[in-house]
């Protein structure tokens, strides 16, 4: 017994020390290995569309050979994952002040939105002038807007935003936290208010009433999709291309869109790594030509480039599909610099003497009476 | 002791840090935000509840698994430790669907404090099962046996001889159950709804603040949870020296 | 005494079976609802595959790497008290106290690009958080004290009377800890190791926190299992959670042996 106990214990030992070793270094099973990777960083609701188009762009002379990671969940968190290390070439996330953050955190130069300065790394044709008017807002890749998902058949007859908050109306938002959708569903119903005439005040206390009806707050886009598919709560807040995807998925889900809403524009950036890589600028490229862009239209986002915005625009509700829809730089001249804190901040500063109006952080401030209505 | 310090101390250490990185009185206003007392209100409402139900379910359990005989008595000794083995992503997302909107029973409490307890009654009760069992499994009963023949009902034996013996293994499963109920995630996140200040629990709170870029809170807010756990751990270790002193 | 037993069985057993039987038979009715054909389908999911195989990978190195620590520490602990031991007696016990959110987020702290330990490392070109080692790491974190937990108890019981005479018999420490030490401990050394296994495979919010959710490359089968419900397929999300289901019962069996003979080894010590 003794002498076969120890023998069979050695060859254990020996075998788990070759598992060790066999473990740290043998890669995924997979295709042939490429020739480059590309690391994408996206927010959550990219996923099928970057599927699509990197299959599309594998398939073109630039793209032979070219692997890529995808990563995708909600913006703020990717976001705080690549500043912390993760590696990315090219990150699409979902609005700009997270680009901002990686600009800060030192990943992403300062000039990321200047074409001319990313394409003048691979001697493109369209440099200067030509890009200003094709691409009309730089760094952006795709716009869409903010949309409601309700039930089939709209039993709860929700259309307008102040439909959202009557009695029984109960919302599902993403987290402000962590989720960048949930920051473009908050602008927008803010800015709904002041689209019909109410002044900042109001459009505040319609915000309060906004969170006080939402009754789960999913951690990204994604989630709380699925979360409204699966049964939770009788409307969802979202981007209009997520909400297509929802419907063209045969759930039993219908789109209304209601007659004030948002245009909600996700940025893209190439990394200092992704700089270097000549696979990665191609691709950023490619994400901005008419194959690309033709595309994310197919997959519900509207088009930043104009000539398949021209093709396109047909399938997207008429009324809001004007040049008038607000942005951020109709709530404040300064845009996001202002807006962001405004709205989002963490940290509440109450206006001296008001302690029921705050000054920042309105948002964050409102979110504590999320569920109390309905 | 390499391996120990690199992987658990220096960590521990790091957020320790900067949990204080701007002083005590942060880490204070921190821990007290409304959404930081209110998710911690809730971790711990819940999880007390779910301790106090499996504190009675699992010393009754063990007395079945020990005291008595019949047939799937093993197969019932062996899934008691289901929720020890089973991820928690698994019981999350098969109680959200099993208890929540199309649910086949046709109940959803999802989004409630209801939800919460169930998933962490589920997920803490090997925790008293298992402190007890082994307690009773040793025990000769021979005191039990004298009492019931000088007349005493079996829930008086039981509650004045057997009971009091139990009772620092009782109290050690439930102080572990609860302190493994105060961080749990997995099994809650998706039945909760992760509504701030209504559903969100602590370990999703800490969550958010620390996926958002506030890791001085996040770390902050998870300090406060490290030391009430760890308070708890600490007087079950006491309890329990104490009842291996006397044996 | 009879009647009162019955109810006491008919409570505990009603209460086990909605508590925990319910929901396992559930992950498999789900797991199997659209027939056999398209669960094999679903069984051949690329992304999954790739998840189950990172899961692997990871246990082969974090189960033996803490197995050899906890029993390590443990004889440590046992056979030279100190106050030091005792300490690191209480430490070892930590990561059961702590979230798992909060020990992917210390994880991160301390070894992310901007970290403690993550700077100076990054200047050597070592990488350690949002890949398959920080994955490892939080795996270890959440299950060091298992098998120490085991082990100690018995240890202490066992004593060291069988070790000492073997070394009066001429026998070498090696050889002594093999024959001797080790076979006094196998069945909770067994129990450890599975509790360790279950948890490694099994580890949620952690893993969410320090791994990047790379498609393909950081995400492990608990992490796909949450992507797929949050990207609406929740049965292929099933489908996962099937597979560790039955993964969970492969580990009660052996639990439930190494219980029993433990017990056996208990009933015939003189």
């Amino acid at each position: 017994m003794r002498p076969v106990f120890s023998r069979s214990l050695r060859f254990t030992s020996v075998v788990a020390i070759g598992a060790i070793c066999v473990a740290g270094f043998v890669p995924a099973s997979g295709a042939s290995t490429p020739t480059t990777t590309v690391n994408v960083v996206g927010y959550s609701v990219l996923k099928a569309a970057y599927a699509a188009v990197e299959t599309a762009f594998q398939a073109t002379p630039a793209g032979a050979g070219v692997g890529f990671t995808n990563s995708f969940g909600a913006s703020d968190t990717q976001t705080q994952n690549v500043a912390n290390g993760q590696a990315a070439d090219l990150v699409n996330l979902s609005y700009v002040p997270n680009i901002q953050t990686l600009v800060t955190a030192g990943k992403v130069p300062a000039s990321w939105a200047r074409q001319e300065y990313v394409f003048a790394h691979v001697n493109a044709t369209l440099t200067g002038a030509k890009a200003q008017t094709t691409f009309p807002t730089p760094g952006i890749v795709t716009n869409s807007v903010v949309t409601f998902l309700v039930r089939q058949g709209n039993p709860l007859k929700i259309k307008t935003w102040s439909d959202l908050v009557k009695p029984g109306v109960q919302i599902v938002t993403p987290n402000p936290l962590t989720s960048g959708s949930a920051h473009w569903n908050i602008l927008g119903a803010y800015a709904s208010q002041l689209q019909i005439g109410k002044s900042g005040t109001q459009a505040r206390a319609y915000l309060k009433e906004f969170l006080s009806h939402t009754v789960a707050q999913p951690s990204s886009g994604s989630a709380s999709l699925a979360a409204f598919v699966a049964g939770t709560g009788n409307v969802l807040i979202t981007y209009e291309d997520d909400a297509r995807a929802a419907v063209n998925a045969g759930d039993q889900v219908q789109i209304v869109t209601p007659p004030q809403t948002f245009l909600i524009q996700n940025p893209v950036a190439l990394t200092l790594n992704g700089l270097s890589k000549p696979a990665a600028v191609n691709f950023y490229k490619y994400l901005f030509s008419a194959a690309g862009q033709g595309i994310f239209a197919s997959l519900g986002f509207r088009s930043v480039l104009s000539s398949i915005w021209a093709a396109t625009k047909s399938q997207f509700p008429a009324r809001n599909t004007s040049s008038a829809l607000w942005s951020v730089t109709n709530i404040n001249k300064q845009g996001w610099t202002f807006v962001n804190p405004f709205l989002f901040s963490p940290n509440v500063t109450f206006v001296k003497g008001s302690s029921t109006d705050p000054l920042v952080g309105v948002a964050t401030y409102y979110e504590q009476f999320a569920g109390s209505g309905s | 002791m390499a391996y120990f310090s690199l992987v658990v101390l220096i960590p521990a250490a790091a957020l320790v840090t900067h949990a204080f990185a701007h002083g005590f009185g942060s880490w204070w206003s921190s821990l007290t935000q409304r959404e930081s007392l209110s998710a911690l209100r809730l971790t711990i409402a819940c999880a007390a509840g779910a301790a106090l139900v499996n504190t009675v379910a699992g010393t009754a359990t063990a007395w079945i698994l020990v005291r008595d005989r019949f047939a799937g008595q093993s197969i019932l000794n062996a899934l008691i430790d289901l929720p020890f083995a089973l991820p928690t992503v698994v019981a999350g997302v098969t109680f959200y669907t099993l208890y929540g909107p199309h649910s086949p029973l046709h109940v959803n409490v999802t989004g409630t404090w209801v939800g919460i307890t169930v998933a962490i009654t589920f997920v803490t009760l090997p925790f008293n099962v298992r402190a007890v069992q082994p307690l009773l499994e040793s025990r000769t009963f021979h005191a039990e046996a004298a009492a019931a023949t000088l007349g005493a009902s079996s829930w008086r034996v039981f509650r004045t001889i057997t009971l009091p013996v139990l009772a620092p293994a009782i109290l050690t499963g439930t102080g572990l159950a609860f302190a493994r109920a105060l961080g749990e995630y997995g099994s809650v996140v998706f039945i909760s709804n992760n509504l701030p200040y209504r559903t969100q629990v602590a370990s999703s709170y800490v969550y958010s603040l620390a996926t958002s870029g506030q890791v001085d809170a996040a770390a902050a807010v998870s300090t406060g949870l490290l030391i009430l756990a760890l308070a708890v751990l600490a007087s079950v270790n006491l309890v329990s020296r104490r009842v291996a002193r006397s044996q | 005494m009879r009647g009162r037993s019955w109810l006491l069985r008919t409570a505990v057993l009603a209460y086990v079976g909605a508590l925990i039987a319910l929901p396992l038979y559930f992950v498999f009715q789900r797991m199997l609802a659209h027939g056999f054909g398209a669960f094999a389908r679903a069984l051949g999911d690329h992304e999954m595959d790739s998840a189950l195989w990172l899961t692997v990978r990871v246990a082969l190195l974090a189960v033996p790497l803490n197995v050899i620590f906890g029993v390590g520490v443990s004889l440590w602990i046992v056979r030279h008290p100190s106050s030091l031991s005792r300490l690191i007696d209480t430490l070892v016990d930590l990561p059961l106290a702590v979230s798992p959110i909060v020990i992917g987020l210390s994880l991160e702290l301390a070894y992310a690009q901007n970290g403690w330990l993550g700077r100076p490392l990054a200047s050597w070109g070592l990488h350690l958080m949002f890949n398959y080692w920080a994955i490892v790491m939080a795996s270890i974190y959440v299950s060091i004290p298992l098998v120490s937990r085991q082990v100690i108890p018995l240890l202490r019981e066992v004593g060291t009377h069988q070790e000492q005479t073997a070394q009066t018999l001429g026998a070498g420490s090696v050889r002594i800890f093999f024959t001797v030490t080790m076979r006094s401990l196998t069945w909770a050394t067994a129990y450890g190791v599975t509790l360790t296994l279950a948890r490694v495979i099994g580890e949620y919010g952690a893993v969410l926190i320090v791994s990047g959710n790379v498609a393909y490359v950081t995400e492990t089968l608990t992490l796909n299992i949450g992507n797929n419900f949050d990207n609406f397929s929740p049965d292929q999300g099933f489908v996962g959670a099937g597979l560790l289901a039955l993964s969970s019962i492969f580990v009660l069996l052996v639990l439930g042996l190494a219980r029993h003979r433990e017990r056996l080894r208990h009933e015939y010590r003189p």
